[in-house]
């Protein structure tokens, strides 16, 4: 009896050291994946937990592990070298497409991961019936999405469809609030980037101020409660009202939208862990993770085509194309 | 009397096939409702639609391909640059020193640039005399080029009477000088092919 528990007790030490010793091997030999991403896309806190830790959780049987790469340039660290896979609102020019498939003898592969989509909130009493992204821009008088103008009182009356009849002058006043940096950084990013604002703390402070002042305006992202505020309808470049919706945001016919993509660089398409990690980033799971964050989530016409792209499905649609 | 009998059963079976046939028909639903997710707006006009287009900020009048890409080169563009010398001169004049620093910076921080100096004469003299001339100021200009740390492997050199390509096509004149090409390699589009594609490139062939 006493043997056999000796026998038993060294089996058991035998294996827990082999296992021990296979997790460490297998943590030692794990190779990185590099991905370069944008601030934009999500907080840096965050950043952590969606590029890694859900993806060694959730595939951690994956000789992989991801290295956080964060960049204001994502392309040119894939151009580079610097990372493998980079997520961005930026697309590929027509040279660097050229340089890289010299460089690499094929091309990179682009697909939409996410989008950033938001509505104008205003004042009930806010003259102004609709208003376009370029009338937007030119509230702040600038072209270049760089600079915002701060030397004058920027007024709603500099706008082309304020009612003459009026006398009264409104001054635009921005609001931000400060409960999601990153929300506030991507609508900036539309307008202007050195958009100056006040700041409240909530986004239900920010609406009640925009219900008692009659210039003040915040942001509102895509499915987020409006709590019955005033959206200001946005027209797009030929003067027709987009509603914001799944589809004028992926389609870039919604103005204040833009659309995030997933470059994989052409030295890395062919491996199997790469087609792994963009298999997380698509999943159900990280696109729900994206939503809480404020993303808007691929609608299920986009993940076809992404599919077709990964070469996981024909390019066949049940009832046509959409 | 049995023939019109049977002509009229079978007109009257004709007349109600036509419309039971008739009756089971719809119009068919010519409205369209359904959400557009792809991006059929082309940005930069390229002829190719963003959904499908992966090259963005193609150049205009380039030949594409089907994902929007356009065709692109390496192509030598050169500056030319004149240094000249006093008549009958070997010695470095002070007013070329400014455009040989200018040379030395560009040669310096821009590793695929390359210089080609040809030396000349005036055409007054023996070609040994004006040869030999031309291969003093070439001398000074590489010396001076050195000095300010440019590498010797970036400059070529040349004489007014080589039979080199890029001799006779720079030399047009003679004058008491040395001719400095600065090649900067850039990555040029391929322009589509029109009517005007031939003339250009001569002229482009016959500018000095």
């Amino acid at each position: 009896m006493r043997y056999c528990c000796l026998f038993y007790l060294a089996v058991v030490s035998v294996l827990a050291y082999s296992d021990t010793f296979t997790k460490h091997h297998k943590t030692a030999d794990k190779k990185n994946l590099y991905v370069a991403i944008e601030e934009e896309f999500i907080e840096p806190n965050d950043m952590e937990e969606f590029v890694v830790k859900r993806f060694d959780h959730d595939y951690s049987g994956s000789d992989m592990t991801p290295v956080i790469h964060q960049t204001n340039d994502v392309l040119a660290a894939l151009m580079q070298g610097f990372a493998d896979v980079g997520i961005t609102h930026r697309q590929w020019s027509d040279k660097e497409v050229s340089l890289l498939k010299e460089k690499y003898q094929k091309l990179p592969m682009q697909l939409i991961i996410a989008a950033d989509a938001y509505a104008v909130v205003v004042n009930q009493d806010n003259p102004i019936e609709s208003v376009s992204k370029q009338e937007l821009l030119g509230l702040f008088d600038q072209s270049n999405q760089t600079t915002c103008t701060d030397s004058q009182t920027i007024l709603w009356n500099n706008l082309p469809n304020f009612p003459r009849d009026s006398d009264e002058k409104i001054e635009v006043e921005p609001y931000a609030y400060g409960s999601n940096k990153r929300l506030w950084l991507a609508f900036k990013s539309l307008l202007c980037d050195t958009l100056t604002t006040q700041r409240v703390a909530t986004q239900a402070d920010a609406f009640e101020v925009v219900k008692r002042e009659r210039g003040a305006f915040t942001f509102q992202a895509y499915l987020s409660d409006n709590n019955g505020m005033r959206l200001l309808p946005l027209r797009d470049d030929q003067g027709v009202i987009k509603p914001l919706r799944i589809d004028t945001i992926f389609s870039g016919e919604y103005p204040l939208s833009k659309r995030y993509y997933l470059h994989i660089a052409p030295n890395v398409l062919e491996e199997e862990n790469v087609q792994l990690y963009v298999n997380y980033l698509l999943s159900d799971a990280s696109q729900t993770y994206l939503t809480s964050k404020g993303l808007v989530a691929l609608p299920k016409a986009i993940l076809q085509r992404n599919q077709v792209i990964l070469q996981q499905r024909l390019p066949q649609y049940p009832g046509g194309y959409q | 009397m049995e023939g019109t009998t049977t002509m009229k059963i079978l007109f009257c079976t004709i007349i109600f096939v036509c419309l039971f046939f008739t009756a089971c028909s719809t119009q068919p639903n010519l409205t369209i409702n359904r959400y557009q997710f792809d991006d059929i707006q082309d940005d930069d006009l390229d002829g190719v639609i963003n959904a499908r287009d992966i090259c963005g900020q193609t150049p205009l009048r380039v030949h594409v391909n089907n994902l929007g890409c356009t065709t692109w080169r390496a192509e030598d563009a050169i500056l030319v640059f004149d240094l000249l010398f006093t008549f009958n001169s070997k010695a470095l004049p002070e007013k070329v020193k400014p455009t040989l620093s200018l040379l030395a910076n560009h040669l310096n921080s821009n590793d695929n640039y390359r210089l080609t100096i040809i030396g000349d004469a005036s055409p007054e003299g023996t070609i040994q005399y004006n040869q030999k001339l031309a291969s003093q100021r070439v001398d000074a200009v590489f010396q001076a080029l050195i000095e300010r740390g440019v590498d010797a492997d970036k400059v070529d050199t040349h004489y007014f009477n080589d039979s080199q390509l890029i001799v006779g096509q720079f030399m047009t004149t003679r004058q008491h000088r040395v001719l400095a090409l600065l090649h900067t390699p850039e990555y040029a589009f391929l322009p589509e092919w029109n009517i005007f594609t031939m003339e250009n490139q001569l002229m482009q062939r016959g500018k000095p």
